[in-house]
């Protein structure tokens, strides 16, 4: 323990996770939707609608913090040397995981950060989505241990990492100059948000952070399994934890309780069924939906492809009713999360190595 | 990179195309339809809708809204009965009826009715929509969500009662904001 | 070969569990008759059918007249009861009757009330203003048709019986309908009408809001009632109200090899277990009219 308080490391993991939990928290409190400072699927499926692929008037609005972690990914890992074009291991499969891992994040309502914010603002509805985000990384190692893997990622040439960079530079052209295809709600959850700049400069930093320090909920969640307190995410996540928790007492944000809890339902079995479908696809990708967005900003083209994805299902979720309300989880939100789990099975049968 | 005819000919291709596309975008000029008039006139369309909402919602239930302030609320819900012959499944209909189901002290139905408005219509919790109708849904809530608590302790098994607070539920995270 | 003879007879007890034969001798069930026997048995058949076989007994529908009602239940005729919430007053009070669970229908659910209705351009603008005018009621033992609306004049210092210069009860079918057609075409000044009728007839486009003017509603009161014989097995009562607290809109049943949705067909919107002392203001009412159960001569 005391050698790895002395690592460098250590301490921008712990940053990291302090940071994306006390501003998680402060994003809402400058204007971001209660317990939505950051919430990746959330912000996928605004950006989503702004970019017309569906047409929830109140789910429109093109997230700077979305762009934020993708460009403060790439800047930092350019001047940290470790920006590198690598891609080729079961696109589609991370194409299609993209859309599930929204389709998972929509059903319960919020991705992996979003739970332990809505868990720290003391929303225990939340903790259905915890115990079934814990058993699909669980099932996702068991996997892993088992052979399941999608293959390696080889170092492309014609840089096609910077294609997904690239787009996100020209959401951000598109934000700033605001062009007539691009829709912005003017009422609804999506007309709720903190200052742009804020919320770019926000998303900047963790995404620089983020990038440097490998930090991501589901890795940390996976970390803490396999080797516990040993490990830095383990730590991060911790941080995360106490940074939100803390900030939202300091808030007045902290409310206990099980009923009138902001953008939740009580329908724990697919808030459950949601998470475990998350937590399961994350480890057999190599990361949460927020941590595809800081790959692809390290030049990672399948998780790029992951992102691509996670737009899709962004627009899919919405205009086919699949995302879950207050007043809980529609058929088709159900369907769709057994759908992804038969996907995540098919592809555990198909990417088994049973050589070893 | 540029060894041979067939690269050196890619690269005058890109420059050409980069140049066109800077040309047509600068040299459009100022266009009958050009982009800021775009964004307002789309800003203008959602203004208008919206108060085209509002006006067409006060035209129809101005006469049920009449009768409710007057305090003739059994007049004002067969009013609300024949308008829902003309606007079916129209949200606003739900809310004055669990307006005047509060008024007359029927905390279940109240319930029930404005969570069902609210899932047709969620303006009607947004503070900043015209329609918003947020006093009276947080005055429904807190009046009826401990009657109905109470009533359950009693007859646990009345599943009616159960959907209501599940509604009541309902309303109250919508109220408490979040994503949608 | 053999796998297959196994599959065969396998497929054979399943399906010989679908069409289970129902035990013991039939349950009758006893429907008030609103209108018609016709019209009863048209409305029950698929309730009954369907009792019969989440219950696994056969349940029988018997149309029952309003007034046959207390008379024929008491002299065992059926086991079950569904009709107006004062006759179940009545059959508590006198046979000790058990509340099984309440019709849900319109907009108050398991409740209604009972509306005075006037012309909307009559010059009767309160109950007050009802001296010598002349009055339809619902039938006498109609919650909401009669009992409600003598109470509210009652309770608003108005006597029938001396204020109004004449009243009268429509015969046989549709006296509801009646009454407030009564109202509609000018042959009386005023009426007894129950809020329920009120909000289907304008709901069917049948008349308009704007025709009438409520003068008055009473108190909110549970609506038509299911009850058991105080007698009947305890474990079948329970199933009983089960099964009908767990219907929806969408449950279907067989009858003749058409597959029919029980509640529409029954013109209900569910069932609610209310409780008891949920029908002291129908007690209350009923003690102050002076009528059954409480009738003092």
């Amino acid at each position: 323990m005391s050698s790895t308080l002395r690592d460098r490391h250590f301490w921008v993991v712990v940053a990291a996770g302090a940071g994306l939990g006390i501003l998680g928290v402060l994003l809402a409190v400058w204007g971001n939707p209660q317990n939505s400072g950051i919430c990746v699927s959330y912000f996928i499926e605004n950006s989503s609608g702004a970019l017309g692929l569906h047409d929830n008037e109140r789910m429109q609005y093109l997230r700077p913090e979305l762009i934020g972690f993708v460009l403060g990914s790439i800047l930092c890992a350019s001047l940290f040397r470790e920006f590198r074009s690598r891609g080729g291991s079961a696109p589609l499969a991370r194409l299609v995981s993209g859309i599930f891992l929204i389709v998972g994040s929509a059903v319960f309502i919020g991705c992996p950060i979003k739970l332990f914010l809505r868990l720290t603002a003391g929303d225990i509805t939340s903790v259905a989505g915890l115990v079934g985000l814990v058993a699909g990384v669980w099932i996702g190692l068991q996997g892993l241990a088992r052979g399941i893997d999608l293959g390696r990622a080889e170092d492309e040439r014609g840089a096609t990492g910077m294609l997904v960079p690239a787009g996100f530079v020209l959401l951000l052209v598109f934000l700033l100059a605001r062009p007539t295809f691009i829709l912005f709600s003017d009422r609804g959850s999506a007309a709720q948000h903190a200052p742009l700049l804020i919320s770019l400069a926000v998303g900047l930093t963790l995404g620089a952070l983020a990038q440097r320090s490998r930090f991501c909920i589901t890795g940390s969640v996976r970390d803490g399994m396999l080797m516990g307190s040993r490990s830095p995410l383990f730590w991060g996540l911790l941080a995360f934890l106490a940074g939100a928790f803390v900030t939202n007492l300091a808030m007045g944000r902290f409310n206990f309780g099980l009923y009138g809890q902001p953008g939740a339902h009580l329908e724990y079995l697919w808030s459950f069924l949601g998470m475990l479908l998350v937590g399961w696809l994350s480890v057999l990708i190599g990361g949460c939906p927020f941590r595809q967005l800081i790959k692809a900003g390290e030049g990672d083209a399948d998780a790029g492809l992951a992102v691509i994805g996670m737009l899709l299902g962004g627009g899919l979720v919405q205009s086919w009713g699949i995302a879950a309300t207050a007043a809980g989880v529609s058929m088709s939100g159900k369907i769709a999360v057994l759908a992804g789990l038969a996907f995540v099975l098919v592809m555990s049968l198909l990417f088994r190595d049973r050589t070893a | 990179m540029l060894r041979d005819r067939f690269d050196q000919l890619m690269i005058v291709a890109l420059v050409g195309v980069l140049i066109f596309t800077a040309v047509l975008m600068a040299g459009a000029g100022p266009r009958e339809d050009n982009r800021d008039a775009q964004a307002a006139k789309r800003q203008l369309e959602r203004e208008i809708l919206h108060q085209a909402r509002v006006a067409y919602i006060k035209r129809h239930y101005t006469p049920v809204i009449t009768l409710r302030d007057s305090g003739a609320l059994p007049d004002a819900l067969l009013k609300l009965e024949e308008l829902s012959r003309t606007l079916p499944g129209e949200a606003h209909n739900d809310l004055l009826s669990g307006d005047i189901m509060l008024r007359m002290g029927q905390f279940d139905r109240a319930i029930s009715k404005l969570a069902s408005a609210v899932k047709h219509n969620a303006d009607y919790v947004d503070s900043a929509s015209p329609l918003s109708q947020r006093p009276l849904i947080e005055a429904a809530v807190s009046e009826s969500l401990p009657l109905i608590r109470d009533r359950l302790r009693v007859q646990p098994e009345n599943r009616t009662l159960a959907q209501v607070l599940k509604d009541g539920y309902y309303l109250q995270s919508r109220l408490a904001g979040g994503c949608e | 070969m053999k796998y297959l003879i196994l599959i065969f007879l396998l497929c054979g007890v399943l399906l010989s569990g679908c069409e289970q034969p129902l035990e013991g001798p039939p349950i009758r069930i006893g429907y008030m008759n609103c209108n018609s026997e016709t019209e009863t048995m048209q409305r029950f058949r698929p309730l009954t059918a369907y009792l019969s076989q989440e219950l696994g007994r056969p349940f029988e529908a018997v149309p029952v007249d309003t007034q046959d009602f207390e008379s024929r239940f008491a002299a065992g005729e059926f086991t079950f009861t569904h009709g107006n919430s004062l006759l179940y007053i009545i059959m508590h009070e006198n046979q000790g009757l058990r509340l099984l669970a309440t019709e849900k229908r319109g907009q108050f659910g398991s409740r209604t009330a009972g509306s005075i209705i006037v012309r909307k351009d009559s010059p009767i603008k309160t109950i007050k203003d009802l001296q010598g005018k002349r009055m339809l009621f619902g039938p006498q033992l109609a919650p909401t048709g009669y009992l409600a609306q003598y109470d509210l004049m009652l309770q608003a210092g108005f006597d029938p019986e001396v204020g109004l210069d004449y009243y009268a009860i429509p015969r046989g079918a549709y006296k509801h309908e009646k009454v407030i057609y009564g109202v509609y075409f000018g042959e009386y000044d005023v009426a007894a009408a129950p809020t329920l009728d009120l909000e289907l007839m304008t709901r069917e486009g049948r008349i308009s809001a704007d025709d009438f003017r409520i003068l008055a509603q009473s108190e909110i009161i549970p609506y038509c009632t299911f009850g058991a014989d105080k007698d009947a097995d305890a474990e079948l009562v329970e199933k009983f109200r089960k099964a009908l607290v767990e219907l929806t809109p969408e449950t279907t049943v067989k009858i003749d090899g058409e597959t029919i949705k029980v509640l529409d067909s029954a013109w209900i919107d569910g069932f609610e277990t209310l409780l008891d002392e949920d029908y002291d203001p129908i007690r209350a009412m009923a003690k102050r009219v002076n009528m059954p159960p409480y009738q003092e001569f």
